[in-house]
């Protein structure tokens, strides 16, 4: 097994947030014996253990503080399909990536992938219809492990949810260096309280008493409710209880789909016709993602000399993303939704249509330009002014607060001075407004506002991480969500499962 | 300037992206989706541009199965005023003469000004459509084309020059790059548009072609086989060159080996 001690700016040590953090060894082990020696050393010898697999986290939940750090690289394997009353299943290793998830189904790369139920395989390579995971993070470098550990969503989780609702088996690795295998609907709390024996190891503890705020898009803290699926205390726990080798994931019918963005003059008009969109139920989108002027401005300006990338057309423009699938109505589907774009004073023919894979890819391409030319920017400061991190909210709210959110949001921005850009996955009442930071006052101003931000939005019913996680930066809202009693419930929760408080210590609970 | 009459051609080849070989080095095209091949797509962009410029009518033309009535439609996407699908079974297993010919015999019905094509389509990469038409029709010939002006000046871009030139119509030229203002993705109301308008689909009959002149029949050459070259592995030894004299004495005595 390969162990180094990384550099001070190392790639082990840091995620897509930028913050920078340090660990004496870095492991990469080669198979599941290697984990368990890793955390029996780190048992032997007191330290701490964090994982990461591709480091594209948003919150530094793989970013090590001190201690060991596993790179799970290695674990990128798919291993099979399988066959149930719900349809086809993937088994794969957790650094398997989302993108090499969904170009192995739609190509049927099948080779050397095992039946885990019988003739699976062949059937799903004959089968007539294709098949698809479709919780699409917008980051599909990530690995499939850090999305369940995250309990990652997307603008697909308009339609379909997020990460949790297509888990249905997990392998994990214990604090302790047991392994177990937990089947969706095998083992269940009664109540608050597991009682139960999984692989010849007992699981017997309380669960935290608080209420998962289940009515918004949310990914912050351990997920609980009654009578809970063992395997749903897992998924979103960040890593908390485990480590997670192997997933079965649940896949789709794919369906073609045709991609639009829709240029409005105005962010106004284009947060408006959003809104008709999500009280509309005939045009059915399959999320409705939002970029404000300035963001299209921000791809403009930072990639207008790059060929392979789409360019904006001309003129001030705000723009709302939606893919629709390709049915036989579709033109009638289209008619309502130009009548909605003149509604809101836009111009149907001011648009952009994609169906074909490449020219769907190079239109998520331009939508993800917008975050990655934030983080290309802090990356640029971050030698500079070595604090900084990226500022960008992930916080959802109930739908008939958003309007009251987006009007705090624009206030408090303008009143800081700081400058900023808002888009993402509105159909879940789920922008991210990415705060352009020039120096480190404003990193201060920007800490001040986020704060009233997340504060504002429990307040509104709503969640200060809808999808990126807590990890290591965002620990201070779990208070404010939760109170002490939850943290406190949370603690004992994991030190029931890691006596030593050993795994990804620093993530959810400080 | 008059109105232009343009015809574009275009291929429907196997998605590059999602291009698959068999063992044997052949294109699996099974379960790949099919995509206008790319340098078809630049020929398509150009051909568009004149759209702005000199209020060009366009047709575009492919040869193909009836599937291939797709890349016409997106071609009808991007604003082409018209598309043909040449389509017939006495066409399959035409070589690039035997293609160009039955293309040809459709193009002089339509008699353009221009005749706009990829400078090869990805699954067969021959380039030899091009040059072939501007032969059976008495066109000029440029090949290489990176743009074409306002006034029909003419880019063409080789390895160690670029030319430009005035234009002399009637012409084909084959497209080698296009990074022009002509945009990428078509509207949505370009996309319902092309929806409602016909595709004209011609069979030999249709189009008065000799059967000894298309098809496998029309066909002069025939492809015995497809490879991919073998690579040599060669072991790449390592010295320490640190000092310069004795490098060249090391690699001295390593060539007399």
């Amino acid at each position: 097994m390969l162990s180094f001690v990384p550099d001070e700016d190392s790639p082990y040590t840091i995620d897509e947030c930028k913050i920078r953090g340090h660990a004496d060894l870095v492991f990469i082990p080669e198979n599941e014996n290697d984990i368990k020696e890793i955390l029996l050393k780190a048992r032997d010898e007191g330290k701490t253990v964090t994982v990461s697999s591709m480091r594209t986290g948003m919150c530094g939940g793989g970013v090590p503080n001190g201690g060991y750090l596993i790179s799970l690289e290695r674990f990128n394997r798919f291993i099979g399909i399988g066959k149930d009353d719900e349809g086809y299943y993937l088994r794969l290793q957790s650094c398997v990536t989302i993108e090499n998830i969904n170009n192995t189904l739609s190509l049927r790369r099948t080779e050397g992938f095992i039946d885990i139920t019988e003739n699976a395989v062949n059937d799903f390579r004959n089968d007539t219809k294709s098949f698809f995971y479709p919780v699409d993070p917008t980051e599909r470098n990530g690995s499939v492990g850090g999305n369940i550990a995250t309990n990652a969503s997307g603008p697909r989780t308009y339609k379909y949810g997020p990460t949790r609702n297509w888990i249905k088996f997990i392998r994990v690795i214990l604090p302790t260096g047991e392994t177990v295998n937990i089947e969706r609907g095998k083992y269940l709390a009664s109540g608050r309280k597991f009682d139960t024996v999984v692989d010849g190891i007992e699981i017997k503890t309380e669960i935290p008493t608080y209420e998962f705020n289940k009515t918004v898009k949310n990914a912050a803290g351990i997920y609980v409710e009654d009578n809970m699926d063992l395997i749903d205390l897992f998924i979103g726990s960040e890593g908390l209880f485990g480590i997670i080798t192997e997933a079965e994931i649940r896949l789709t019918e794919w369906h073609p789909l045709i991609s639009n963005i829709i240029f409005m003059p105005g962010d106004d008009s284009a947060l408006s016709l959003i809104n008709d969109l999500r009280n509309d139920t005939y045009i059915n989108p399959e999320f409705i993602e939002y970029f404000d002027t300035g963001s299209i401005e921000l791809i403009r300006k930072s990639y207008s000399n790059d060929p392979t990338l789409l360019n904006p057309p001309e003129g001030k423009h705000s723009a709302v993303f939606i893919d629709l699938s390709l049915t036989e109505d579709i033109e009638e589907r289209y008619d309502a939704l130009f009548s909605l774009i003149r509604k809101n004073n836009g111009n149907p023919d001011i648009s952009w249509i994609g169906y074909e894979d490449d020219d769907r890819k190079r239109m998520f391409q331009f939508r993800h330009c917008v975050p990655k030319s934030v983080f290309d920017y802090v990356a640029s400061l971050k030698e500079k002014m070595p604090r900084l991190n990226k500022m960008g909210t992930d916080m959802s709210v109930p739908q008939n607060r958003f309007d009251e959110m987006m009007i705090y949001y624009k206030d408090e921005l303008e009143k800081s001075g700081l400058e900023y850009v808002i888009f993402g996955h509105l159909g879940n009442c789920h922008p991210h407004v990415e705060i352009i930071l020039k120096d480190e006052d404003d990193l201060e101003k920007a800490r001040t506002v986020y704060r009233l931000f997340a504060k504002k939005a429990i307040e509104l019913g709503g969640s200060p991480s809808a999808e990126h996680g807590i990890g290591k930066l965002k620990s201070e809202y779990i208070e404010i969500m939760y109170g002490t009693k939850g943290v406190e419930e949370m603690k004992n929760l994991k030190l029931y499962f890691d006596p030593l408080n050993m795994l990804n210590r620093g993530n959810i609970i400080g | 300037m008059a109105e232009i009459n343009v015809v574009v051609l275009v291929k429907q080849v196997p998605d590059p992206a999602s291009i698959k070989l068999s063992e044997e080095g052949t294109l699996l095209r099974d379960g790949v989706p099919s995509v206008i091949d790319p340098f078809g797509k630049m020929a398509l962009r150009l051909a568009i541009s004149l759209k702005k410029k000199h209020d060009a009518h366009i047709t575009a033309i492919t040869m193909g199965p009836m599937q291939a009535s797709d890349v016409l439609r997106k071609c009808l996407e991007h604003g082409c005023d018209k598309a043909v699908l040449l389509s017939d079974r006495k066409f399959a297993g035409s070589d690039t003469w035997a293609t160009s010919y039955t293309l040809s015999k459709c193009i002089e019905r339509i008699n353009p000004d221009l005749i706009i094509c990829g400078m090869q389509a990805t699954d067969g990469d021959t380039a030899q459509v091009p040059a072939e038409l501007s032969v059976l029709l008495d066109y000029n010939m440029y090949s290489n084309v990176t743009d074409l002006s306002d006034n029909l000046r003419v880019t063409q871009a080789y390895e160690r020059e670029i030319r430009t030139s005035q234009m002399k119509t009637p012409a084909v030229i084959s497209v080698s790059r296009y990074n022009g203002d002509a945009p990428e993705l078509s509207s949505m109301t370009d996309f319902l548009r092309a929806r409602s308008m016909d595709i004209e689909i011609l069979d030999a009959e249709a189009l008065g072609l000799s059967y000894d002149k298309i098809g496998l029949r029309g066909s002069k050459t025939k492809v015995v086989k497809t490879f991919t070259p073998e690579i040599r592995k060669i072991e790449t030894v390592y010295h320490d060159g640190s000092d310069p004299s004795n490098a060249v004495k090391i690699l001295k005595e390593e060539l007399n080996e």
